[in-house]
Parts: C-alpha cells; sequence; structure tokens
C-alpha cells in the first residue's frame, strides 16, 4: 500500500473509533444508575441545606440575598426574588423535582430544574459551597445535555426517557470529569509537606472536619503515615483502574472503600453522596452483569428444586 | 438524513463535545504556568454561564482548626459591649456546618477573594442592628473563636490536641 494511503486509512480508522468513543452504544442502565445517583445526592444536599436557606440565600440573610449589583454571568433564580417565601418555593420545586428525577419521571425537565436550582444557589452563596455543589454543577450538566432512558422509571410513557440505546457522550463526559477530580487533587497534594511526611490524615482525623477528633492518631505516626500515603496511591490510580475492564471492579472497590472511609469518618457524606453516581457511570453491559451474578436468583414456585 | 449530513452532524457534536472536555480540564490548571490566564479566555464563555468551572483543591494541605466558632461584638453609644450569634435573620448563633464554617473562614482569611460578600454581611449586620435599635448609632466587630491543631509533637507530649485562638475583625461604626 502507498504510504499516503496507509496515513489515510490510519487517519479514518482513528477518526472513527474517536467518534465510536463519544457516540458508540451505552448500557442505558448506566445512564438510570446516575440519574438515580445523582437525585439522591441532590436531594440529601437539598435537606442538609434547608435550615441555612435565609440565612445565605434569602433577603434577610447575611448577604441580603443575591447581589443584585453584579453582572448577570448565569442562571440564578434568587436574583429575581430572595423573600423567605420566594427561597422556600425553589427549594420545594427543586426537591420535588429531585424525587422525580430519582423515578424517571420527565427526567430532562427535572434534571434541569435541579441544575438551575444548583448554579443559582452557587452564584448567589459563593462562600458557601464544597466540592460536593461542584459535582452537582458538573454533573447535573451533563443530564441535562445527556440522552435520557426509559430504563427504571416509573410514570407514563411519554414522561420517561425516550433514550433505548443510548449514545455514550453523556457517559464519557462524567468518567473524565471523575478522572480529572483526581488527577487534580492528587497534583495538589503531592507537594504538601504534610502529605509528603505522612502525617496529612492524622492532622484531619483530629480537625474540625473529623467525626470524633482524637489525640490517638497522633501517637499512631505509621498507622497515620500508611493512610496518608495510602490516600494519594488510591486517588491516583482509581481513575486508571476503572478505565480499564479488567480493573474495573477493583476500581470501584477502592473507590467505594476511600468514600466510605470519609463519609463515616469525616463530616463530608455529601461529597460521598455526590461521588459515588460518578462510579457507575463507568460500567458496560459486562459490569452489570457481573454485579447480577452476585445477586441471589429468585427461586420460582412453579420449578422444583434441581430442574 | 443524507449520509453527508449525517456525518457533519457526527463530527460536529464529537467537536463539541472534546471542546468541553478541553474546557474542564484547562480549567483546572493552575494559573502561574508558561500559558498565564490567557489559557481561560477561549473557555471563560462556555465555563461561567454553565457553571462549570472547578478547582479541586480540597485538603491539599492540613486543615488547621479543631473548632470554630463565630460572635459578634456589638458597642452601643454609652460603651456597652454585648456578644452575639452572627448569623442572619435573627442573630442566630454560629452554626458548625461545613457551609457555615467554610463561609467565616473565607471571610475572615480569603477576604480580598469575597470583598463583595464582606460588605454586604456588613450592610446586612449593620441593617439589622439599626432596625433592632430604632437606628441608635452602633459598632460592630466580629470575633472568630478557633481551636487551633497544636504539632503532633506537641500533642505526643501533653495530648492536648488545639490551643485557644481569637481572631477579631473590626469594630466598624453603623450609622443611620
Amino acid at each position: 500500500m502507498h504510504p499516503v494511503a496507509r496515513i489515510q486509512a490510519f487517519l479514518r480508522r482513528t477518526a472513527t473509533a474517536f467518534g465510536d468513543w463519544w457516540l458508540g452504544p451505552a448500557d442505558p442502565r448506566a445512564y438510570a444508575c446516575l440519574r438515580i445517583g445523582y437525585a439522591v445526592a441532590a436531594f440529601s444536599v437539598l435537606v442538609d441545606f434547608w435550615p441555612l436557606r435565609y440565612t445565605l440565600l434569602a433577603d434577610t440573610g447575611m448577604f441580603g440575598g443575591a447581589d443584585r449589583d453584579a453582572p448577570i454571568v448565569t442562571l440564578d433564580v434568587f436574583r429575581l426574588s430572595s423573600s423567605e417565601t420566594a427561597v422556600s418555593a425553589v427549594f420545594v420545586i427543586a426537591a420535588l423535582a429531585a424525587v422525580l428525577l430519582a423515578l424517571g419521571t420527565l427526567p430532562r425537565l427535572t434534571a434541569f430544574i435541579v441544575y438551575v436550582w444548583v448554579l443559582s444557589y452557587s452564584d448567589t452563596a459563593q462562600t458557601a459551597l464544597s466540592g460536593f455543589d461542584t459535582i452537582l454543577r458538573c454533573v447535573g450538566f451533563v443530564l441535562v445535555i445527556g440522552p435520557q432512558v426509559p430504563v427504571w422509571s416509573v410514570g407514563p410513557r411519554w414522561a420517561r426517557g425516550s433514550s433505548a440505546r443510548p449514545p455514550s457522550y453523556g457517559l464519557r463526559l462524567v468518567q473524565w470529569q471523575l478522572m480529572l477530580i483526581y488527577v487534580c487533587t492528587v497534583w495538589l497534594k503531592a507537594p504538601d509537606e504534610f502529605w509528603r511526611r505522612g502525617e496529612a490524615i492524622t492532622y484531619f482525623m483530629m480537625s474540625m472536619f473529623a467525626r470524633h477528633p482524637s489525640a490517638a492518631m497522633a501517637h499512631h505516626a505509621i498507622l497515620g503515615a500508611l493512610f496518608t500515603y495510602a490516600t494519594l496511591v488510591m486517588e491516583a490510580s482509581i481513575p486508571f483502574l476503572l478505565w480499564m475492564r479488567k480493573t474495573r471492579m477493583f476500581g470501584v472497590l477502592i473507590g467505594v472503600a476511600l468514600h466510605l472511609g470519609i463519609g463515616f469518618g469525616a463530616k463530608l457524606a455529601l461529597f460521598t453522596l455526590a461521588m459515588m453516581p460518578l462510579y457507575l457511570s463507568f460500567f458496560e453491559t459486562a459490569d452489570f452483569e457481573w454485579v447480577a451474578s452476585w445477586w441471589p436468583r429468585p427461586v420460582s414456585l412453579s420449578e422444583p428444586p434441581g430442574t | 438524513m443524507k449520509p453527508l449530513a449525517r456525518r457533519a452532524l457526527r463530527i460536529a457534536i464529537c467537536a463539541a463535545l472534546t471542546f468541553h472536555l478541553a474546557a474542564i480540564t484547562v480549567s483546572n490548571l493552575p494559573a502561574n504556568t508558561p500559558f498565564g490566564a490567557a489559557i481561560y479566555r477561549p473557555f471563560a464563555w462556555y465555563l461561567t454561564p454553565t457553571g462549570l468551572w472547578q478547582t479541586w483543591d480540597m485538603f491539599t494541605t492540613i486543615p488547621h482548626f479543631l473548632d470554630l466558632d463565630g460572635k459578634l461584638v456589638t458597642a452601643d453609644e454609652n460603651g456597652v459591649v454585648s456578644r452575639r450569634g452572627p448569623l442572619l435573620p435573627g442573630f442566630a448563633r454560629f452554626a458548625r456546618t461545613v457551609r457555615v464554617q467554610g463561609t467565616f473562614m473565607r471571610l475572615a482569611f480569603s477576604a480580598d477573594s469575597y470583598t463583595s460578600y464582606t460588605r454586604r454581611y456588613r450592610a446586612a449586620i449593620c441593617r439589622a442592628l439599626l432596625t433592632e435599635r430604632h437606628g441608635a448609632p452602633t459598632q460592630v466587630g466580629f470575633e472568630l473563636i478557633a481551636k487551633e491543631l497544636r504539632s503532633l509533637d506537641d500533642i505526643r507530649k501533653d495530648g492536648r490536641i488545639s490551643q485557644p485562638k481569637t481572631y477579631t475583625f473590626g469594630p466598624t461604626p453603623c450609622t443611620p
């Protein structure tokens, strides 16, 4: 084959593979898992935020509501009204939307409502934001633009997602997002002297973020160093383990262990809840089948045992 | 749809999705690279309205406090000082939640990045005080009462995790 023709063929193959990476078929259950997990996380964040909604968002609160003198840069419904009634109404609507999103009823509309709620409080109360808010914003955007599937949905057919064989792009965006979170956090942590010395988790477990701060960790330097280095190793390896089919379940396992550790050991359960759905975006048909194979099969009453 | 149009649509969709990945990736680059802040410019129009801006700098170093509390310190025209909760509405007590503690840490230690919030908080507090005191002038300050983590060596000596430290801000006059 002529060298130019070979290069052309290679480029054509690469372009096709790139297109398939984005638009090839995905398992609709992965989208359903992502949608349900996101809705649960958003609802939990809302419940946590509820007691502070006037303090941080209303015109009777700490900042007098949204800053109406600032230029409009994003959708912020609290700019329209920051009265206590309006703020409560927005929260109730967002809560209802999160529940319907979990049920898969009008998924795009309800995802949009939840996303706008997150955008709005993020714009109004920037001082009060945390990592889980950023995850809700970024994944919420993907849910709005991504395929909506009818799998694991309730309600009339017209109100469910219509994409029975969805393309992969929504999952790819979330997969990349997860990879960025871990790669960036390791990049920023690794040069820090406390992370390098293996003391970061020891200090963390004595801080206001720990569920039960105790001086005991200070007396177990080796244990603290092990936790610190293990955290870095897990955060550095999880995205790569998840990308590869053979190591995916191992990646899920250590990711779940890491985030359950954070959820139970620290006052950051919302971060754990927000991160978990991102893992499900990596699931392919074979992974669902593998998980299903561990599930006990229902015993059929019409079938005698041993048939 | 004709094959050519279908192919063009496929290319356009892939290009848009790749742009999204590039945008969220670049938003994580530090501003002090040789590219400078100019590297954010092609993506700012997309990242800002969609809320996709992001940094993943949580716990990139150790936390500094075991506990944080906050109080407003008001002084009336006779110099009588009183302490009360810093949260509005109603001068509610400081809440030990991630959102409230995060808010006051940013207002106290990163005020330059949140000037609008500092100004609006002061204005809201003054408004509430003046309403409560029927317009009588007053002064208001803020105390951030921290339990600061000690070094590991010191903790190992006596088992005490923290030492008290109070950060004082203000006072500022509130006038009608």
